[in-house]
């Protein structure tokens, strides 16, 4: 290994990601390469410097109780068990059961009450008058009749 | 089944306790990573947020080919490019909160170390996003060149490409930046 070869490898070997062949000919190179080890004690400091250079503040506060927040946890973000979504389902179908059941009895109903009206018109023409003895004008009007009819007859 | 998923399996089915908890174990990585590329808390949290709702959003097409932790990071990086796409993200200060203050001994050392992380930190935000989405996850969150491609969506060369470019750009920024200083 040249001085070119572990230039381009010190990186990888301070980072831990030289393979274990490669590290022991490189090892063997520094020990006998001033100009290499002077090098990678430079890299080792800027290493050292760029680690310690970026302190960054605390995590901000109440930081997980916003998110959680802002996440909208409650009634509207709980998800469904599968029994649950069952549940759900069934009552559904039963509910679409039961409402096409009534509305067949509803329109049974419908048609029975049709017919019986229909049954009733065809039955007398004056469907829905008052019986003559029940009108006040209709008990006048004969009682005229019957007046009239008995003076022609005499 | 990891802990994850079982938890990404319950949050789905309505149970915001897992949710929570899904986020509590991952939130660190989602909005640091949110953060380092938007440089804007507002945005940063609003995009942390929008990642795990998206997620249980598609808890029920999740099928884990990787780790949560990758999965993660591939949708904050999205709807990050997706917001830095619209908006060019503004350098700002260097956050204070989490520094050690051990790491400085004197008020001048103190004065250097933060000079330098401003100077790293800006050089690193002005490379091309995806080698700069590279260098974070492999610096700040340790992550192997699997990971970076399964993130980045691309093969591990490719993840070794983008890590290679990134680094060498920044060695070449942070030089003239040494060589302008020093007064060269």
């Amino acid at each position: 290994m040249n001085c070119s070869h572990v230039e381009d490898k010190l990186d990888f070997y301070l980072d831990g990601e030289l393979p274990t062949g490669r590290i022991n000919k490189l090892e063997r190179h520094l020990e006998d390469c001033v100009d290499c080890r002077k090098l990678l004690e430079e890299r080792k400091r800027l290493n050292a410097i760029i680690s310690s250079s970026d302190p960054i503040p605390s995590v901000p506060d109440r930081f997980v109780e916003k998110t959680v927040t802002r996440a909208g946890f409650g009634a509207a973000r709980q998800r469904p068990t599968p029994l649950f979504r069952l549940a759900v389902a069934a009552s559904l179908l039963l509910g679409l059961l039961v409402g096409l059941l009534g509305s067949r009895q509803l329109v049974l109903q419908f048609e029975q009450e049709a017919i019986a009206e229909e049954e009733t018109m065809m039955a007398g023409e004056f469907f829905g008058l008052p019986e003559p003895e029940d009108d006040p004008l209709a008990v006048y009007y004969f009682s005229l009749s019957e007046d009239n009819n008995q003076g022609v007859e005499e | 089944m990891d802990v994850d998923q079982k938890l990404m399996q319950r949050a789905s089915n309505g149970d915001s306790e897992a949710f929570g908890e899904l986020i509590r174990r991952h939130q660190q990585l989602a909005w640091g990573l949110a953060y380092r590329l938007l440089r804007d808390p507002g945005e940063a949290e609003d995009v942390a947020q929008e990642a795990f709702l998206k997620i249980l959003r598609n808890a029920d097409s999740y099928k884990p080919s990787a780790q949560f932790n990758t999965y993660l990071t591939r949708v904050v990086t999205r709807l990050c490019y997706d917001r830095w796409d619209k908006k060019k993200p503004v350098y700002i200060e260097p956050a204070k909160q989490g520094v050690n203050p051990s790491c400085s001994p004197s008020p001048l050392d103190g004065f250097i170390a933060e000079e330098e992380t401003k100077r790293v930190q800006k050089a690193i935000d002005e490379l091309p996003r995806r080698q700069k989405t590279a260098l974070y996850l492999r610096y700040y969150e340790d992550y192997g060149y699997t990971e970076i491609a399964a993130t980045l969506e691309t093969s591990e060369k490719g993840a070794e490409r983008l890590l290679a470019r990134g680094r060498e750009q920044l060695r070449q920024k942070l030089t003239v930046n040494e060589e302008n200083n020093s007064g060269v």
